[in-house]
């Protein structure tokens, strides 16, 4: 069916005719599934008179962790606090879980908070090989949204192993790759390199250039090696960096570090803020011990264009963090609020901490973290290269996107929640010297058109003929938190899913975003024999085949 | 219509075994020395029986699922869990995991505290001591020893201390090839004793520490093994824990482990030798944000806080109708409830029971093992016509909706 979308004001980067054209009023033309170009003669089946609403591609979120065993242990230990809404009040008298004011929800209400919020596609960055088949059901009951996930390396027990006694390249990409087949994964991701491993071996801080205790390597070794697989076996996503030392005062240097340890080729840092810290100071020094390295990550990016990064924005609220980082949040189970956590070594690849947590704009160091990530933000001129997130849940829920689109594009606003904050990290932030406002059409580049590019999904992320037809509408709302809370309208695959802010079906066809690497199988051999050492279970019981991942994805809801 | 099949001489081998904690592959060699599995293997090839799907179907005509319907999930695979909350939602019935007073009890420590935990193949690669905490860890997991305890991959072997609550069968607890380093004796009864006196004494600086007894095995000679490893997993199998008090032997195991925490490496695992109860709680949650219970009310999932512990009387008095689902081949029994219809992988002998396919045998299905470390694949190694639960419940969903009872899709 031929639909014309009217009167649409239409805010799409990657055609450079339209740029400075947002104020102009124009149509959109659809055929079924796909976005077409204007017909030379005839009528639409139908049309929709959008009345001069922004109309954007759809949303998507490279980095949120939405599904997975991890995830779903921080539903477990948070379901009697979510019950509440973020500021900690009670919504209702009933126990329910699944309240839009919360922090973690079920894979039903994920999908359906994301569309409200014209999002389409979104990307788990967790995904261990052992979990994958979790990940992908989970990810397969989220409805609406066309998903994917990132496989973890770089802790193995067995890659290591090998990284320490020398492995010669061929044999180190078809682990890489055959690890990313047998997942059904997007991309790889490294968690803090090596030092996860470390841990299980009671060695509780790992610097880039110090030695694992037992098998030698050190993570600049693993990211240096990584960094180069993941390129020469031609991924689209550079190696997606949860850099070393989280949450460490004075992270700054050993991040940078783990940058350089890239030796030129691409690297993606994510929820770069974490990893964002100067210091340590002494007390005597600026009264705490750490302070903002924003200004020289933002430096180093605008420096080298083999760099991108997500920012991992924190937000004020009840929240929950979840990562593979053990380590880290074996560190973070001081600051958990309320006071539990789950902590596991999982599987000889990665860990498992899940740590409650409730960021205050009382509270110095979490002040520090929200202005950290506004001035990443600000700070980095190219923004094809710097992606909004808030590394969901881990700074904050994902709902929250509205509301920091308002700080990116609102001076006023970003200056008066600075009089909110820590009065001690408001004087040192750079954020009152920067008049930076984002237009429409950068929104439009963090939030849909440089995620597209950078996870190679060629039909997605754009408006011009060809592409699927993902399309929101927002209508102008009386600030931009507002106008990006409520797609007016949202179109899936064609398909209306949203229509004045309210999910009208889950009807939409959902794709899983998977890359196909090569690897030669003789090279593979040896490691299949040493995984299943480990694991003890044969390494072929880990692989997903195709059938598997469509019975999977079509007995989702 | 394919009429009565008997599979008495034929092999049910399938793709891996779904009978503990472990769901070993079947294309592991060891598997064939399991005596657990090859007991069931027996006795299932002389009582397996498939009927037709006509004749399977029959009891469900007069079943209807409403607000009054507990569906209780005794053992699934991911389908079927994700059917019955699908039916659950559509109906308003209440859907519920079966819990043993020991889940219940890990569960509770687990979601209020801190939790040090671990998976299977961390234990042999990592554990250098290794406690086995009562003798359902080694009699319901006869495999666990020889597959987790025997490192293929550390220079030196983990030392494994074995607590048996029995003194008769502490020599006889383990089926396996290999054997405790040290065995302890400790009555079920002073078990929160025994713990307190290990975490307390753990807590005390090494020169304080009670003096060892040599070539004994004893507390004192578990403590003093305790304090010098490195690296400590304490294991047992979930349901070894008997009664509502028994809390306070998981928070003391927790205290242990944290307290050794905080300059080594200690963890917990407690293992759930029902792999379909794991799965059915980790799916409803995935999909309901609900731990254990769940009831949809009109716009979101609801959990009420009035089951919470309640015994098996409780749940039968709180509905007047109980469909239960246990679609995992099994050699255990099923809970005792007066269910209206149950769903069950086992040839139906009384009124209202309906076989259905065994996952792994007759259909396949997603399962979580019983540590949660990893989720497998059992495929179907003999399909055969008869209907899956998720069909049975996806067929009661659909008689919901011609029926008139609209599906809330938004949760706005």
């Amino acid at each position: 069916m031929l639909v014309e979308l009217q009167n649409c004001r239409v805010i799409d980067p990657t055609q450079p005719q339209l740029k400075g054209a947002s104020s102009l009023l124009s149509s959109i033309w659809i055929n079924d599934a796909h976005i077409v170009a204007p017909p030379n003669s005839g009528a639409a089946d139908r049309n929709e008179d959008l009345g001069g609403a922004i109309v954007m591609a759809g949303g998507i979120d490279l980095h949120t962790h939405i599904g997975g065993g991890k995830v779903n242990l921080a539903r477990m230990l948070m379901a009697d606090v979510v019950g509440r809404n973020r500021a900690g009040k009670n919504h209702d008298s009933r126990e329910s879980v699944t309240h839009p004011t919360g922090c973690i929800w079920p894979t039903t209400l994920n999908g359906q908070l994301y569309a409200r919020m014209g999002y389409t596609a979104c990307f788990e960055p967790a995904m261990m090989l052992t979990q994958a088949r979790h990940t992908h059901l989970e990810l397969a009951d989220t409805p609406i949204l066309d998903t994917g996930a990132y496989v973890v390396l770089g802790n193995e027990d067995w890659l290591l192993q090998a990284l320490g006694s020398g492995v010669d390249d061929a044999r180190l990409r078809s682990l890489v790759a055959w690890s990313v087949n047998a997942s059904q994964a997007l991309a790889v991701k490294v968690v803090n390199p090596g030092g996860i491993n470390a841990f299980k071996f009671n060695q509780r801080a790992l610097a880039v250039d110090q030695s694992h205790a037992k098998y030698g390597v050190t993570p600049r070794d693993v990211i240096r090696r990584l960094t180069a697989a993941v390129d020469d076996l031609g991924f689209a996503h550079p190696l997606h960096v949860h850099a070393s030392n989280l949450g460490v005062p004075g992270n700054i240097e050993s991040t940078l570090a783990t940058l350089d340890a890239a030796e030129g080729r691409r690297i993606h840092l994510t929820h770069a803020q974490f990893n964002c810290y100067s210091g340590p100071f002494s007390k005597e020094d600026i009264g705490y011990a750490m302070g903002s390295g924003a200004a020289q990550l933002s430096r180093y990016v605008n420096e080298h264009p083999n760099v991108t990064l997500d920012v991992g924005q924190v937000i004020f609220g009840q929240t929950v963090t979840i990562s593979a980082d053990e380590g880290a949040q074996f560190r973070n189970r001081e600051h958990a609020t309320p006071n539990k956590f789950f902590l596991s070594d999982v599987e000889c690849q990665a860990g498992c901490g899940v740590v409650p947590m409730l960021y205050s704009d009382k509270h110095y160091v979490h002040s520090l973290q929200w202005t950290i990530g506004l001035e990443l933000l600000l700070l980095i001129d190219d923004p094809w290269r710097v992606f909004l997130t808030t590394d969901h849940p881990n700074g904050g829920p994902f709902t929250s996107y509205p509301h920091l689109i308002r700080l990116l594009m609102d001076r006023s606003f970003r200056h008066s929640m600075l009089t909110t904050i820590h009065p001690q990290a408001a004087a040192r932030t750079l954020l009152r010297e920067l008049d930076r406002e984002y237009t429409l059409e950068e929104i439009a580049i963090i939030t849909r058109a440089a995620p597209a590019r950078i996870l190679g999904l060629h039909d997605c992320g754009s408006l011009a003929p060809g592409k699927r037809a993902d399309i929101v509408a927002y209508r102008a709302q009386a600030d931009w938190e507002a106008t990006f809370g409520s797609a007016s309208l949202l179109l899936k695959n064609g398909v209306e899913v949203v229509r004045n802010g309210e999910v009208v079906s889950h009807a939409a066809a959902k794709r899983t975003h998977i890359a196909r690497p090569d690897f030669d199988s003789a090279d593979f051999a040896p490691w299949s024999s040493t995984i299943e050492q480990w694991l003890q279970v044969p390494a072929s019981s880990l692989c997903i085949s195709n059938d598997e991942l469509a019975e999977i994805s079509a007995g989702g809801l | 219509m394919q009429g009565p099949v008997h599979l008495s001489d034929q092999r049910l081998d399938s793709s891996v075994c779904t009978l503990c904690a472990l769901v070993c592959d079947s294309r592991l060699s060891l598997i064939n020395h399991c005596t657990r599995r090859n007991r069931w293997l027996n006795s299932v090839s002389v009582n397996h029986r498939l009927v037709d799907r006509g004749e399977a179907l029959e009891p469900l005509s007069d079943l209807v699922v409403d607000t009054e319907t507990l569906i209780w999930l005794d053992a699934c695979d991911v389908q079927t869990a994700r059917a019955a909350v699908t039916l659950a939602k559509q109906t308003g019935a209440t859907i519920h995991v079966g819990q043993s007073t020991g889940s219940h009890a890990v569960k509770s420590v687990m979601s209020n505290s801190g939790w040090f935990g671990t998976t299977l193949s961390e234990v042999a690669a990592r554990a250098q001591l290794i406690v086995t905490l009562g003798d359902g860890v080694l009699t319901e997991s006869p495999l666990l020893a020889e597959r987790f305890f025997r490192s293929r991959t550390q220079v030196s072997q983990p030392q494994w201390f074995h607590i048996s609550a029995h003194e008769s069968s502490v020599s006889s607890a383990s089926e396996s090839q290999i054997a405790p380093n040290g065995r302890l004796h400790w009555p079920y009864a002073t078990w929160f004793e025994q713990l307190s006196n290990l975490a307390r004494n753990i807590q005390q600086p090494v020169s304080q520490q009670p003096e060892l007894v040599t070539n004994e095995y004893t507390s004192s000679e578990l403590l003093a093994r305790l304090s010098s490893a490195e690296h400590v997993v304490w294991i047992w199998d979930i349901d070894d824990l008997h009664f509502g008090t028994d809390e306070l032997i998981v928070r003391r195991m927790l205290s242990i482990a944290s307290s050794l925490s905080e300059t080594g490496r200690c963890s917990l695992l407690p293992l759930d030798m029902n792999v379909g109860r794991v799965t059915a709680e980790e799916t409803l949650l995935w999909l309901t944000g609900c731990p254990g219970t769940a009831c949809w009310q009109g716009d979101r999932w609801y959990r009420s806080p009035r089951y919470s512990g309640y015994s098996l009387d409780q749940w039968s008095d709180a509905f007047s109708k109980i469909l239960l689902v246990s679609n995992l081949p099994s050699d255990r029994s099923l809970p005792n409830l007066p269910a209206t219809v149950t769903l069950q992988s086992r040839p139906a002998v009384r009124q209202g029971e309906i076989q259905v396919a065994s996952v792994g045998i007759e259909c396949s299905g997603h399962l979580f093992r019983g540590d949660r470390g990893t989720v497998h694949f059992a495929q179907a190694t003999q399909p055969h016509n008869l209907p899956s639960a998720a069909q049975m419940l996806t067929l009661l969903s659909q008689r919901a909706r011609a029926a008139g009872t609209p599906e809330v899709t938004d949760a706005s």
